[in-house]
């Protein structure tokens, strides 16, 4: 991999939307490399989707620019963006919910090939895609789902589904939109496992709420809070930054902290798979820092040296 | 390495449960919606099943030869039979000749309806348009070939211009927006009197013929409206069995998602537009050939609705479906208006009970026929299969 001056796989150049009265995102600039593993926390209503959606083309920023490894994508529609690499996944599930799941992955395998287009030739008849979609539904567990209709799958299922969906396409950057959202703590395992089974050459951006889930497949983040950028860096220092403490902390009286500082001990509910994940992810961090400092520095928040 | 020994038994963990769970669900592939439940209950394994032996097996021959061969042998009985009624000259076979106009018609609507979700109510002006085009040409002194060829030209020009306006809207704005062309069309051919005769309608003297095929005989001009009905439906149905069909129902489920999968959704849109406006054109020139006068009232608000009653009343969504749906309601608007003065009220009743009983249409109910039968096949299968 090359050093940190080379073309990132996604950046954001002060970007900015703001619906009648309100900013949603505020001047926020990104830089994240190719095969980084980045994540955008923030708390509720901190422009995290709205972000998303800057990026990955479902809205047009008010001012400001996006660009995939170099190349200027602001006002390119979503369907362009997906043929150059930008795949994503929504928090609020989408699926085709009337399909079955082998004719929602068949639908997402033809996404980038003209045969979408076919008007003669029977879909069940493109017998490489029905392989590639049997393969892509092993590789997470739902080879035996196929022929279900995606609306009668478990919310576990769907948000694999929503995944692969996704991953269909080969993207060379996928956009995660809280991927865990709503699980339950063995279906977090799961997702987990997936991504943290990814190819190390794609680049991953993900919101997420939890950190925990976070803390097991991502080596840097920024922290958004009211659309503007608080602080970009490594998981370490983002779990010491002062401001991210006092942001979940601050007005949150006793409720339980999202944040923990590495070493503290896990809530008492989560699995003990999960604990371990969690504990080599923190050594992780350690080793993945020299690469994740390479992320530009970002407007408006210091970073720590 | 603890960490990915845990994360691998969690993972088989639930592997297995998902198993369990598709199990349950492999007998009922092709549910929709959640009316099926007898299929869950048959499959599973502590369910009330028939006694394994020969009577079992024998039943399972039967229901397997049945899943095979049901769809041909009904085909060629229904070509059969179009093919007898269509012999004589009376009214019988000018009722089926409407029936299978329309049903062009329904099909066409169904394929942008119940595929891409968009339905229109413009249906029956675009199938004037075709008709118009035909009758007016011949008055111009065209050869009747050529005007074949001007009436498509028209409609389908027509159809690749409105659809840039329509297909920008979806759901109830695209239903308003092709109402109202389709309501401009109806004006136009009732007040442009110097160009539709108003009110009058064109009439249509003679029709094409290339050597032995003359469609001014009765039996070619049936058997060719015949042949073109089975096209077209083929064609549909090959349609909507390709990438191109599957893309459409994308569109109808869940359109942002197939955006973010590489899909440009507003072509394909547009694209089953013009496909189904093809085809109403090319019912509407059948339409002139069938009944040889065009008017205004072919065209009017009530000829859209009943085009979606047929599309509706068969089943949204199946190609064949409205194909029953318009043999029903030309038959209630031909036959039945003969010997019942209230035949309205009857078809209303009709729609509504469908809707009530069966939400898939009348097609619905062969559908429902075929996942039981896939499900006692499951079933059986599954008792010969137990260890």
């Amino acid at each position: 991999m090359t050093a940190g001056q080379a073309t990132p796989a996604l950046a954001a150049d002060h970007l900015s939307r703001r619906f009648r009265g309100l900013t949603a995102v505020a001047d926020v600039s990104l830089r994240v490399d190719p095969g980084a593993r980045f994540g955008i926390i923030g708390p509720n209503g901190a422009g995290k989707t709205t972000l998303f959606n800057l990026l990955s083309g479902e809205l047009r920023p008010t001012t400001g620019s996006v660009a995939l490894f170099g190349r200027d994508i602001t006002r390119l529609r979503p369907y362009r963006r997906v043929a150059l690499g930008l795949g994503r996944t929504f928090q609020i599930t989408r699926i085709f919910s009337d399909l079955t799941v082998l004719e929602n992955l068949t639908l997402a395998l033809h996404g980038l090939s003209r045969s979408k287009l076919s008007l003669l030739r029977p879909w069940r008849h493109y017998r490489a895609k029905i392989a590639e979609a049997a393969e892509l539904a092993a590789s997470f567990g739902l080879a035996q789902r196929l022929d279900t209709p995606a609306s009668s799958l478990s919310h576990g299922e769907v948000r694999e589904l929503e995944v692969l969906l996704a991953l269909a396409l080969k993207p060379r950057v996928l956009l995660l939109d809280e991927p865990a959202a709503g699980l339950s703590p063995a279906e977090r395992v799961d997702i987990q496992a997936l991504l943290t089974s990814l190819p190390p050459e794609l680049t991953l951006i993900m919101i997420e709420h939890d950190i925990d889930v976070l803390r097991g497949v991502v080596d840097s983040a920024a922290v958004l809070h009211l659309g503007a950028l608080v602080v970009q860096g490594s998981m370490r220092d983002i779990q010491n930054d002062e401001r991210v403490r006092e942001l979940y902390l601050g007005g949150a009286g006793s409720r339980a902290p999202a944040i923990r500082p590495p070493g503290d001990p896990p809530p008492a509910e989560t699995s003990t798979a999960e604990t371990s994940t969690a504990e080599t992810s923190t050594a992780e961090t350690s080793t993945a820092e020299t690469s994740t400092a390479e992320t530009g520095p970002p407007p408006g928040a210091g970073e720590r040296p | 390495m603890t960490a990915g020994a845990s994360r691998d038994a969690g993972r088989r963990a639930s592997g297995t449960t998902r198993q369990g769970a598709s199990q349950r669900a492999s007998g009922t592939a092709h549910r929709e919606g959640g009316q099926e439940f007898s299929g869950e209950v048959a499959v599973s394994p502590a369910g009330p099943g028939l006694p394994p032996g020969r009577g079992a097996r024998l039943a399972l021959t039967v229901l397997r030869g049945s899943r095979r061969f049901t769809a041909p042998v009904a085909g060629v009985a229904a070509a059969v039979l179009l093919v007898l009624l269509l012999q004589g000259n009376g009214f019988t076979s000018t009722l089926v000749l409407d029936m299978l106009v329309y049903a062009i018609a329904a099909m066409a609507l169904d394929f942008l309806g119940g595929y891409a979700g968009l339905i229109s109510l413009g249906q029956a002006g675009l199938l004037g348009v075709s008709a118009y085009g035909v009758a007016i040409a011949e008055v111009h002194f065209f050869s009747p070939w050529a005007a074949v060829g001007i009436g498509m030209s028209a409609v389908l020009a027509l159809g690749l211009v409105l659809g840039i306006v329509a297909v920008r809207t979806k759901g109830v704005s695209f239903v308003i927006i092709t109402l109202a062309m389709g309501q401009v069309l109806w004006g136009l051919a009732f007040q442009w009197v110097g160009l539709s005769e108003g009110d009058n309608g064109i009439p249509l003297a003679v029709l094409p013929a290339i050597g032995p095929f003359d469609l001014n005989d009765p039996l070619t001009l049936r058997m060719t409206v015949l042949a073109v009905f089975v096209a077209v439906a083929l064609l549909l149905v090959t349609f909507v069995h390709a990438p191109f069909g599957l893309s459409l129902r994308g569109v109808r489920s869940n359109e942002t998602r197939l955006a973010a999968l590489g899909y440009r959704t507003g072509l394909h849109r547009y694209l089953a537009w013009v496909i189904a406006v093809f085809f109403t054109g090319v019912a509407g020139v059948l339409y002139i050939f069938v009944n040889q006068l065009i008017s205004p009232a072919t065209m009017a608000f009530s000829e859209d609705g009943l085009l979606v009653i047929m599309v509706v009343l068969g089943g949204l969504g199946s190609i064949w479906g409205p194909v029953l749906g318009a043999a029903v309601i030309v038959g209630f608007q031909q036959e039945l208006s003969i010997y019942v003065t209230r035949w309205q009220t009857l078809m209303g009743l009709t729609l509504i009970a469908v809707v009530l009983f069966s939400p898939g249409g009348l097609w619905g109910v062969v559908r429902a026929a075929g996942r039981r039968r896939d499900a006692l096949i499951a079933r059986l299968e599954g008792k010969r299969g137990a260890p």
